[in-house]
């Protein structure tokens, strides 16, 4: 398994080298200028090009490419053309709300969601399994936004018992901390919960049509135990996948309700950079997130071993 | 049925609910909570003109002058200023006890290197700048400005309320070029407040602490003259950039100040007893649109006056007021309503549009020959997308050959700047607004200035205009400084280099528990308090 660990680590260096390239090209071809979004709306054409000749926006290509290349090969993602920060330290200020974010709405998602499809699945063709089916529609259906808005005005401005926006730091204290990422987890959870559900359902089904289901049923295990012992186990690995595939959902879902809720994460800072043009903080931010998507690949792989021990890496 | 074990349960969870913190509100009386207009993301209010960074200028830095609510120049840093009886010297000295935020003092070469870095990039402060023979520092309180001519509007140049205004900086960071931003480490002002930079965070936070070496003026404040007294120890700018998070969050008491309401929200915070709408900036926002002169069609100035005449303000200005007449006035001036200069001349071209009819005719006399009119039109802007639709269905309806080009504001800018014909990937018109009070007299108003190359977007170039300008700079007296605005404005009209379209309000709302907010250019800190 080292070895496998090793060969997957190393092939992510090409992955990490296309994804530069296109990144930087596809920035390098996009509309927009950076300099003229800093000179604001009463700037002249004049002053718009001075500063863009300070900040080395009109030098060729290749000549910028390699310099960031450079740079990043070094561990230096760059500055941001607006703040004049590190890339690096406005990623680290940003980090923790999204990890939080994402890691609580894996949470509750998984909690929820996994409960929920194998008792629709135990209770199929029932109103149980039909009402889980209704829930998995509207959380695939209803956009992230919209359910963010109706918590924030139920359990924010209604209730009074939660805020409606900001981010407090674990450090700050865990209740602040927590108080703040559950209305967001919510929004974003419904649609990872929606998704893990039907597909918890439909591992299930076929797992509990298997004859080794029906052994231990005649054996006289209870039927928690072939459900979450027998039955799970080997349901286990389409469900980890596409929780792994969520995470790319998730990913793109923070941006939203991060937006909604004002929380100051990854998807809030490459929002704006991209508004504004700030070539660098997005190289850098992109980049991360291909290189948290390929880690995630990896762990998910792995856990196929855990979950079958038929399966050899 | 229910069983009791379900109500007991839900019973337990609401009292445990209940018994839970409850959100901070900013009931602490030392903090105050804003919702800026936008994120600040640039700390250079000379290399930027971007509001958001005026704003927190003012919080940070203070000027040598600052204009009152009737835009009138009064000494702020300076104590008072003498000229020569020749009007070719004007020393100015500073206030006692001045000091910046490292707590070094505020010295005559500061002012110096700061108003020259000023004057490279403003209208005004070039102005000044080509008027100056030499700066000279008397004593570390006491400079002279020598002029080679007059220059009346000394002090008036060195108080324009907006971008960009001249912010005195340390001599050592005024010194470096305008179009080299300061960076957040070079942050060290003059002002009420301090920038605390290692609380700044991009998209979320920038944090201000009362700056206990700060000596406010005497006198009561208004807008940016007078005593700037703050009277919380920390300000802290929270960036909601969702309206409806951002009226959620006013409203349950989590901020404290909202600068800029949309205003179809405004219904909802007026019936909230807990929040205050305010007028904000009194002389509004001006929507504009500008034509690119150095291509046909709008290098001929009867096309420029046949779009002025087919233009109906009131669309455009119910398009992005929610419909709401209180929130706009109607403006036939190239000058903010109720300033000085914002009166509509008489007789008035705009007063019997819109005339379609007499606009063909207009068209037909410039020989029109068909050529594409590109109107580069932002969509993640509310107050300017609809200006551009607007105009597009009007040029239609004139029969022009007009394409609508809409992208984020992003793209817009870039492609604003370019000179290429627009089959090369330029524009013939685009669409703004200006803040009110960036347009407030001749020598700041870049939408009627005719600078050619070296102006604003449009490159409208006339000699005349600039001639006016150079005269209005020098008029002795305020009357000839009016006389000379009403040609100004009358050749405005005739050459239209830019369509006026209403002057619009955007209103400012807090909790009723906060008194004192000033209406004026920005959304100055001083003076706000807690009741």
């Amino acid at each position: 398994m080292l070895f496998y660990i090793v060969r997957r680590v190393i092939a992510t260096i090409p992955v990490m080298g296309i994804v530069a390239i296109t990144v930087f090209s596809l920035l390098y071809l996009a509309p927009g200028d950076p300099a003229a979004i800093i000179a604001g709306d009463q700037a002249t054409t004049q002053q718009i090009a001075q500063i863009r000749a300070s900040l080395g926006l009109n030098q060729p290509y290749l000549v910028r490419f390699g310099h960031w290349v450079w740079q990043v090969v070094h561990g230096d993602l760059g500055t941001s053309v607006f703040t004049g920060q590190p890339v690096a330290r406005m990623i680290a200020q940003h980090i923790e709300p999204t990890l939080s974010l994402m890691i609580l709405t894996m949470l509750i998602a998984i909690t929820v969601a996994v409960p929920l499809g194998v008792i629709a699945a135990w209770k199929h063709g029932t109103w149980i399994d039909h009402a889980v089916m209704v829930f998995a529609v509207l959380g695939f259906s209803v956009p992230v936004f919209v359910i963010a808005y109706l918590l924030a005005y139920v359990f924010g401005l209604g209730l009074r018992v939660l805020p409606v926006q900001g981010f407090v730091p674990i450090s700050q204290g865990f209740w602040p901390f927590l108080q703040c990422l559950i209305l967001p987890s919510l929004a974003l959870g419904a649609i990872y919960v929606a998704l893990l559900a039907r597909i918890t359902r439909a591992a299930m089904l076929e797992v509990l049509a298997q004859d080794y289901v029906r052994t231990a049923r005649a054996k006289g295990v209870s039927q928690r135990g072939v459900l979450f012992v027998h039955a799970l186990k080997n349901a286990a690995n389409p469900v980890v996948t596409v929780a792994g595939l969520g995470v790319a959902l998730l990913i793109g879902g923070t941006v939203v309700t991060e937006t909604v809720f004002a929380i100051p994460g990854l998807g809030t800072l490459t929002v704006n950079a991209i508004l504004e043009r700030d070539y660098p903080v997005i190289q850098g931010v992109v980049l991360l997130f291909s290189f948290a998507y390929v880690i995630v690949n990896l762990i998910v792989d792995l856990l196929y071993s855990v979950f079958d021990p038929r399966i050899r890496l | 049925m229910m069983k009791r074990r379900t109500l007991l349960g839900a019973a337990g969870g609401m009292a445990a609910a209940a018994a839970l913190p409850r959100p901070a509100t900013s009931a602490a009386p030392s903090v105050l909570k804003f919702v800026p207009q936008a994120n600040l993301t640039l700390f250079d209010p000379i290399t930027t003109t971007a509001a958001v960074t005026q704003n927190y200028a003012y919080y940070v830095w203070d000027t040598l002058y600052a204009v009152d609510e009737h835009l009138a120049p009064h000494p702020q840093m300076a104590a008072g200023h003498t000229i020569s009886s020749d009007g070719r010297t004007w020393t100015i000295t500073l206030r006692d006890g001045l000091k910046f935020h490292d707590g070094s003092p505020v010295r005559a070469a500061d002012c110096i290197a700061s108003i020259k870095r000023w004057a490279t990039v403003d209208p005004f402060g070039e102005d000044l700048a080509a008027a100056v023979d030499s700066y000279v520092v008397k004593s570390d309180k006491s400079f002279e400005v020598r002029l080679k001519k007059p220059f009346p509007l000394l002090d008036a140049a060195l108080a324009k309320p907006a971008s960009n205004v001249p912010f005195i900086m340390p001599e050592h960071i005024a010194s470096q070029p305008a179009a080299k931003a300061i960076t957040i480490d070079q942050v060290i002002g003059s002002g009420p407040c301090v920038f605390e930079a290692k609380e700044y965070v991009s998209g979320s936070r920038a944090v201000f602490s009362k700056f206990a070496g700060y000596v406010p003026r005497q006198e009561k404040p208004s807008w940016a003259a007078g005593g700037k007294v703050v009277n919380f120890d920390r300000i802290e700018w929270h960036v909601i950039t969702d309206p409806g998070t951002a009226v959620a969050a006013l409203q349950s008491g989590e901020v404290d100040w909202w600068e800029l309401v949309l205003p179809n929200l405004i219904p909802l915070l007026a019936a909230n007893k807990d929040v205050v709408i305010g007028q904000g900036n009194p002389t509004g926002y001006m929507g504009c649109l500008r034509f690119n002169e150095l291509f046909p069609p709008f290098d001929n100035v009867l096309m420029r006056q046949a779009v002025m005449m087919a233009t109906e303000q009131s669309a455009y200005m119910r398009a992005v007021t929610a419909n709401d007449p209180k929130n706009f006035t109607i403006c036939h001036s190239f000058f903010p309503i109720g300033t000085t200069y914002g009166v509509p001349p008489s007789p008035d071209p705009m007063a019997k549009a819109p005339d379609l009819a007499a606009a063909k005719k207009l068209i037909e006399a410039a020989k029109y020959g068909g050529e594409k009119i590109v109107i580069i039109n932002p969509t993640d802007f509310p107050s300017i997308q609809p200006f551009g639709e607007i105009t597009y269905a009007t040029l239609k309806k004139l029969g022009l050959n007009v394409q609508l080009v809409e992208t984020d504001w992003g793209t817009v800018v870039q492609r604003r700047a370019s000179r290429k014909p627009v089959d090369q990937g330029g524009w013939t018109i685009f669409h703004t607004w200006w803040e009110g009070i960036s347009l407030y007299n001749p020598a700041v108003n870049p939408i009627i200035l005719g600078q050619g190359l070296k102006g604003w977007f449009g490159w409208y170039k006339s000699d005349a205009m600039m001639a006016l300008n150079a005269d209005w700079l020098s008029a002795p007296t305020e009357a000839a400084r009016q006389a000379i605005g009403a040609k100004m404005q009358a050749l405005a009209f005739h050459d239209v280099p830019t369509v006026p379209l209403g002057q619009f309000y955007i209103r400012t709302a807090y909790r009723s528990t906060l008194a004192g907010v000033i209406d004026g250019a920005a959304p100055y800190p001083w003076n706000v308090h807690r009741v």
